[in-house]
């Protein structure tokens, strides 16, 4: 695989030594003169010293049709034009630029950079999925958080312990894909009855997640 | 699938995000014409070059996609990015053009090689580069 690594300081130089152990064909591009030297004599490599948001520096260092451009750039706009300009002037096949600003990462999407990380997005999404809903329920995410696939356990004192899911009438917008019972896992059908102790694992939208939640965790009225 | 708006937005005025000597100029020019101006920049001293100016003049950060919003982009017929930073200019272009749908944008660019970034896109570049040798040879052929 073809990879080039764009600015950046410690992350690029984890990422060399990530890609570099896999022998990749890897092309480091670095415009700190010092950091370069730092970079080359640390992994044993040529790094090329220039602008990554510049034409004729990116084509000097050779990276066209590469398989994936990685831009590490200190400012927003500047990750954003490298990759606009891998993409459409080199042929990179795949653009992820890393961006400070939260709101940065939907909108690159939007504008056409591949994928856009912010660790302070990460940060505040894995912070929301561990903390909400107390530590009850488990949460992942599919396809840019369209999908969720959220884990509950049943505990007694629900509505819905020891009912079959045909009695339960869950709404259409979910599905429940799995019961898991210790030992068993359960596919389950009309007739399965939900236990308490059981993990159900549901499937909705992220909309709707909230709501079936409190669906299933709505108390016994008693 | 959403629901038209009943009102559609009237556009109009003028919106030059970057104070620069252009954009100031372009700024002061343009509402001599009676265009409806707005001029953003995110250092204020960059306004003193706005001269006998009656638009409006806000502070602010345009690559963040909050100025643009709480600015009501969408009221904006035409936007002139014309800051000091090519990469700004084409970022914030960018996004005038694909996220908010502004009919007109123009972008100054330095280096005339970012002038290919444009292709297959509504932006049109203003390039000092490109403008020079195009004058160059226009004098020198007459």
């Amino acid at each position: 695989m073809k990879v080039v690594i764009a600015d950046g300081r410690h992350e690029a130089d984890y990422l060399i030594s990530v890609y570099k152990s896999r022998k990749n064909e890897l092309i480091v591009i670095n415009k700190d003169q010092s950091f370069c030297q730092y970079l080359s004599k640390k992994n044993r490599i040529n790094i090329f010293r220039g602008n990554s948001t510049k034409e004729f520096d990116l084509r000097m260092a050779n990276i066209e049709n590469c398989d994936l451009f990685i831009s590490l750039a200190e400012r927003d706009v500047d990750s954003y034009v490298s990759c606009k300009m891998a993409k459409n002037i080199f042929n990179a096949k795949k653009c992820v630029a890393t961006v400070i600003n939260p709101i940065n990462v939907e909108l690159f999407q939007k504008l056409g950079v591949d994928v856009a990380i912010s660790s302070t997005y990460l940060l505040a999404e894995t912070i929301k999925a561990k903390s909400s809903y107390e530590q009850l329920i488990k949460t992942l995410s599919l396809e840019d958080d369209k999908i969720v696939i959220s884990e509950i356990v049943i505990e007694e004192s629900f509505k819905i312990a020891n009912k079959s899911l045909k009695e339960i009438k869950l709404p259409e917008f979910v599905s429940v894909s799995c019961v898991y019972r210790y030992p068993h896992v359960i596919i389950p059908n009309g007739n399965t009855v939900l236990m308490p102790k059981d993990k159900v694992l549901v499937v909705t939208t992220k909309e709707n997640q909230e709501k079936i939640i409190n669906l299933i965790s709505t108390k016994r009225e008693d | 699938m959403k629901k038209k708006e009943k009102v559609s937005i009237f556009r109009n005025g003028v919106l030059i995000i970057g104070a620069s000597r252009l954009g100031a100029y372009i700024a002061m020019s343009l509402q001599q014409a009676g265009r409806n101006v707005t001029v953003i920049d995110k250092d204020e001293d960059a306004f003193d070059k706005l001269e006998d100016f009656q638009g409006f003049t806000v502070v602010g950060d345009a690559t963040d996609l909050n100025t643009l919003e709480s600015n009501e982009i969408k009221r904006f017929d035409m936007v002139i990015v014309t800051t000091d930073d090519d990469n700004t200019n084409l970022y914030i272009g960018d996004i005038c053009n694909t996220i908010f749908d502004v009919p007109k944008v123009y972008i100054r660019l330095n280096d005339s090689d970012k002038v290919k970034l444009l292709a297959n896109s509504k932006i049109k570049a203003i390039c000092p580069f490109l403008l020079s040798v195009e004058k160059f040879y226009e004098m020198y052929n007459e």
